[in-house]
Parts: C-alpha cells; structure tokens; sequence
C-alpha cells in the first residue's frame, strides 16, 4: 500500500517541481483557491479515514491479497468494479477533481465548453471539435482526453492535448495550475489514481509530442522546455531520498505538503491504499513502467496498466497476463488496456465512426487570450487582416452576439446564445472571427436589450430547426452586416 | 493630446449633446445621461433619457442601463472628443494605462456637468462599455457611486439585480 501512495505522492511533486508550479504557489491573486487548499492540510492529515457505507453496492469489497492473484480469483477490485461499485467519502474538501476542472454542480465538474462527469471518463455533452479522422480515438464526442488520460488532459472540454502542451500553452496562472494539477494525477476514467509509471514517464512522452504542438511559439517551448527540464531533476531527487530515506517519512511530508492540492483524487487513492485496494493504472511506458508494474502487486493489490501496444511485450507482470483489446480501424490507436484478470472488454474505447450530427469550425483551446493589455480593436485587426471601414462611424470591434452583454438581464442571454454557437457550431463566441466584425458603436440599438434578443432569438431558432454549422454561420454574417450598417 | 484637453471636449459635447435633447423634447426633464464607449476607450457617443421619455419604466432597471434608452441622435457631436480619445489611445502602448485614465477623464467630465448644471443634481449619469468586460464592470461601478452617490448606486444594483433590495 505504502509503495503505491509513494507512487501517487512522487508524482504529485514531479508536477508541482518546476520553477513555474512554485511561482503559482506563491502569487496570492490568482492561486487562492490553493491556498485555501493548503490551509486544510492540517485538517486532512488529522481526519480520520472515511467510513463507506454499509450498502452492499457501496460496500469496500475483500481486501485484495497476494493469494488471490497467484490463483487467479481476484478478489480484490477489477478496474471496472472500481467504477461501478465503489465511492468512497473523498476526505478532501477541495472542489477541484483530478481533471483540474472545478465541481460545480452536484457531482459535475465545468470543464468550460462542458460539464465533466468524473468516475465515468464522460463528458455529459458532446464535443464542439468533431474530431480528426486520422485520430479515431478522437472522434468519440464523450470520451475524455482520447481515453488516454495519463497523457492527456482537456483543459476546456474542447480539445485533448498533451499535459506538457497544457502547461506551456497556459494562458495564466489558474490555467497552468489546472494543467498542473491534472497532470499530477490524473485518472478520469476511474477517478483514482494513476500509477507512478505514469507520472515518471509521463515527462518524456509528453516532451516528445509536445514539440509537435508549440512550433510557431517560442515563449511555449521555452517553457515546456524549463518544465521537463526541472520535473526530470526533481525525479531523480525524490528517488534518491526514497531510497536512501524510506518511503514512510517522505509520504507523510508529502502529503502535508501538497496532498490537498489534488483534490478528491488523492483522498480517494489514500482512502483506498488505506484499505489495501488500490488499483493501479497508467500510462505505462519502457523500463520504468515494467519495474512499477511489478512493484504494485507485490505489495498485495491488483494492477491495470495502460499502455503502447509496443510496450505490451516487454512488461511482464508477475502472476498477471497481458491482454490487448481490440485495434481501431486503422490501427492508429496505440493505447489499449491490459489487464491482469484477462477480463476482455475493460476500458475498450468506445468507439462510434460516424457521428452525423457532430460539426463544428472549432479553432482551438490555445487562441490568444486577454491579459491586462489586450485590445479588441487590435486582436480584430490582427487576426482578421482588416482595419476599420473608413467613413464608419465611432467604429469598434463589435460581437454581433455580445461577449459579456451589460449586468442584469443581458448577461443571462448571452450565456445561454453563447452556449448554443459553441456546442451547435463549434464558434468560439468570443475570440472567433464568425462573431467579430467593425461595427459603429454609438448608435441607438447597436447593443441594447431589444437587439440582443433578436441575435439570441435567431441562434435559438436555429438551434430548435436543427441547423448545419453553416445556417449558423450565415445568420451571424447577416446579423454581422446589419450591426455594420446600423446607424 | 492631454487629459485635460480630452476633458474639456468631453464636457464640451456633453454640453451640446443636453442641449439637442432638450431642443428635441421641450418640456422634458433628463433623468439620465451616459458616455458610450468601448472596452478600449476608442469610440464615444452618448445616450440620455427623460422621465416623460422612459414612462412607466422609469421605476425600473431601463432607468439604469443606458444602452436601452432612445434620447441619442446628433452623435457627431462627440466626433472631435472621440478622434482625440483615439488619438489619447494610440499614443500609450499601454493599453491598461490607457483605459484606467481615459474612464477617469469621461468621469470628470460629467462631474463637471453636473457641477455647473449641465445636467440635473439629480439625473443618473456614467460613463459605460456598451459590452463591458470585467475591468470595465468594475470601473462603471465605482464611477457610478462617485457621480450619483451611495443611493443612487445601490437602487441601481437592485434594479438590476446584483443586490437583493433590503427589507429592514
């Protein structure tokens, strides 16, 4: 059990090494959600160890022994009952979960574009990007960073990509925390914790496919860069003193430090390594993955890697037996789950091809985004290669769906018009071009209640006559023109 | 281009634009005035409204949110402030710093305003982002608790219901 906490733990401060992670730890104004994390350190490592309850659906099942694996009766958690059988009380109060998404409503969490249902790997609604053919895995409109959570993260519910990309592509502090965060421990699929094989390869895989995605951003590379640079230190520093120290100590002082900062993840993973039933799962990768495989159920608990097809072969679990699932069409995806029990099925991508109504212009998690010296008139000009008309007057850069709308009544009508441009046309409200044009601003109507209906009036119109992204398009550019010609 | 000057042309046009509404509606009696501008502080104009003009609403949240009210022709009378707040804008590459200042400078002007009687003691008046974002929510706010007082500011959040009225 230890070993496996130890597991979580040193992945957690891989995440939290670099420079940058202590940066955020310390700036007050955008981290205080943190430090109020932080503050219940005390609290968590004092409360005692949740108690589930006794109902026979929620009940802990048999503690997992070596017994039990050598024979093959596992009875200890397969990864599926994990899902299905098993919520323990979460001993943190933190609201983030291990996605970096924060709770808001119920057991939801907002993953900006969606809501994240944790447990399940599922996003409750679909996808804005419709995916890359090339990619099948991303073409499941649910499914949460391509199924692959221990290498990617979704940081608005729009589009997976690599935890390191998260990072060097954060646009401020709360984001790159987010990123952090998910990246430290993160396994939506089963809402526990990932394997140390994971968070200790993770670093590599993730630099290798990062530096397909920052070309053309410097200030990124640098960043991801400095990242892997100091996370691969910091590894090599916590190995050492867990050799030569012991593992009890330093997990205790790491979970002082810096277990709340994940949220329920840790609490349910320390929860379950308190109970000896801990699953494993990770983003398995070369030798270190191997050696953590084999460490795991050796401390007396079932293991289920995840891992490259290429992988599957070199790591051999003792007392345990690979079993690869079933290749996607053509045979691009690389990740299947192998599983100790044999048990086919488990955690298969679920996998739809065609997706009829699924559409979208989706431009990107990763657009410029305002900091303290962001100019519309500037991003407009910048981004569409157009200056203002000249004769128009008062000109300004003008969203025909308003970005924000005046407090009060507006407000509510711009989210709920808003909501339906990104998930029925895949348009970013604010930043897409679709929704920008030069438009007088002074002019009596140009952004009052009465137009602001009419805008939301139509996109609802749409909405409920099941329009194509195109219908959508059209309806902005006309509205986008009267805007243009009001006077 | 200097703050001062941007102000005096402000206050200038806020002049004239009372002015047309008055001669536009004679026997009217202006409950409202605002600066419009944009999240950049480029363009300007205004928007005005009158008791007899907003009618029965003018117990309620219309009062308070200028992009609704009609009192707003002869909008070339902001021209010259607008080009030298553009001008004023242009001339800071701090964008920021651009922004604080200008919405200060709109400030003073309607303090003026309503200081030499331009505008009524008791009319509503602000500058506003016609879609603001959250700096320029927060600017407006306080501009208003300073140009219209404690009262004023709160009937306003209540109207349009950021605050829950007090039923002490």
């Amino acid at each position: 059990m230890l070993a496996r906490l130890i597991a979580t733990v040193a992945a957690l401060l891989l995440a939290c090494a670099s420079p940058q992670a202590q940066a955020h730890v310390r700036a007050p104004e955008r981290v205080s959600v943190s430090f109020v994390d932080l503050a219940r350190a005390d609290a968590l490592e004092n409360t005692p160890p949740a108690k589930s309850e006794t109902n026979p659906k929620t009940a802990p099942p048999a503690r997992a022994t070596s017994e039990n694996l050598a024979s093959g009766k596992n009875a200890a958690l397969s990864h599926w009952r994990v899902c299905k059988n098993w919520s323990p009380e979460p001993k943190c109060t933190s609201t983030f979960g291990v996605t970096g998404y924060q709770k808001e409503a119920g057991n939801l969490y907002q993953a900006v574009a969606r809501f994240y249902r944790p447990g399940t790997g599922r996003f409750l609604s679909q996808d804005p990007w419709e995916g890359d053919v090339k990619n099948p895995a991303s073409l499941n409109p649910y499914i949460y960073g391509y199924g692959n959570p221990g290498s990617f993260i979704d940081p608005d519910g729009r589009c997976p990509i690599p935890s390191l990309c998260a990072y060097g592509f954060a646009r401020n502090d709360e984001e790159r925390l987010g990123a952090l965060r998910s990246f430290a421990n993160s396994d939506p699929t089963t809402g526990r914790v990932v394997g140390v094989g994971a968070r200790l390869a993770g670093p590599v895989i993730a630099a290798n496919t990062a530096r397909l995605a920052i070309e053309g951003d410097p200030a990124a590379r640098t960043r991801v860069s400095e990242f892997v640079g100091a996370a691969g230190e910091f590894i090599k520093q916590r190995l050492t003193t867990l050799a030569t120290q012991g593992a009890a100590e330093l997990v205790r002082q790491d979970v002082v430090t810096l277990g709340t900062g994940i949220g329920e993840s840790y609490a349910e993973a320390e929860t379950a390594g308190d109970r000896g039933d801990y699953v494993g799962q990770g983003m398995a990768g070369f030798d270190t993955a191997a050696q953590v495989a084999a460490a795991v159920p050796a401390a007396g608990a079932p293991v289920l890697l995840r891992m490259g097809r290429g992988n599957v072969a070199r790591v051999q679990v003792p007392g345990t037996k690979p079993t690869q699932l079933a290749e996607a069409p053509d045979g691009s995806v690389g990740v299947r789950f192998y599983d100790v029990d044999g048990e086919a099925g488990i955690g298969q991508i679920e996998h739809p091809l065609a997706q009829p109504s699924r559409h979208g212009d989706f431009h990107g998690p990763w657009r410029e985004v305002p900091d303290d010296n962001f100019s519309w008139k500037a991003y407009l000009e910048r981004e569409s290669g157009s200056t203002a008309p000249a004769g128009m007057p008062d000109p300004h850069a003008h969203h025909v769906l308003q970005k924000r709308g005046r407090p009060g009544v507006q407000r509510d009508l711009v989210l709920e018009g808003q909501d339906l441009l990104q998930r029925r046309a895949g348009i970013d409200p604010v930043y897409g071009l679709e929704n920008l044009v030069w438009a007088p601003n002074r002019v009596a109507g140009q952004h009052s209640t009465e137009t602001l209906r009419r805008v939301v009036g139509k996109v609802r119109e749409l909405d409920s006559a099941n329009a194509t992204p195109q219908d959508f398009l059209k309806a902005l550019e006309v509205l986008g023109k009267e805007a243009a010609d009001r006077r | 281009m200097t703050t001062n000057k941007l102000r005096d042309l402000v206050l200038q046009a806020v002049r004239l634009a009372i002015s047309r509404v008055l001669e536009s509606h004679p026997n009217e009696l202006i409950c409202g005035f605002a600066l419009l501008t944009d999240d950049d502080l480029r363009s300007l104009g205004y928007a005005a409204c009158t008791y007899e003009g907003l009618g029965d609403d003018a117990g309620g949240s219309v009062r308070f949110e200028p992009v609704d009210w009609q009192y707003c022709d002869g909008q070339e009378i902001f021209d010259e402030a607008r080009a030298a707040l553009a001008e004023l804008a242009d001339s800071n590459p701090d964008h920021r710093d651009h922004v604080d200042k200008a919405f200060v400078v709109l400030v003073a002007a309607l303090e003026m305003a309503k200081a030499e009687g331009t505008l009524p003691h008791e009319s509503y008046c602000t500058p506003i982002s016609t879609d603001p974002n959250e700096h320029l929510d927060e600017l407006e706010d306080q501009a208003i608790l300073r140009l219209n007082g404690p009262a004023v500011h709160k009937a306003r959040r209540i109207a349009i219901g950021i605050d829950l009225p007090d039923h002490r």
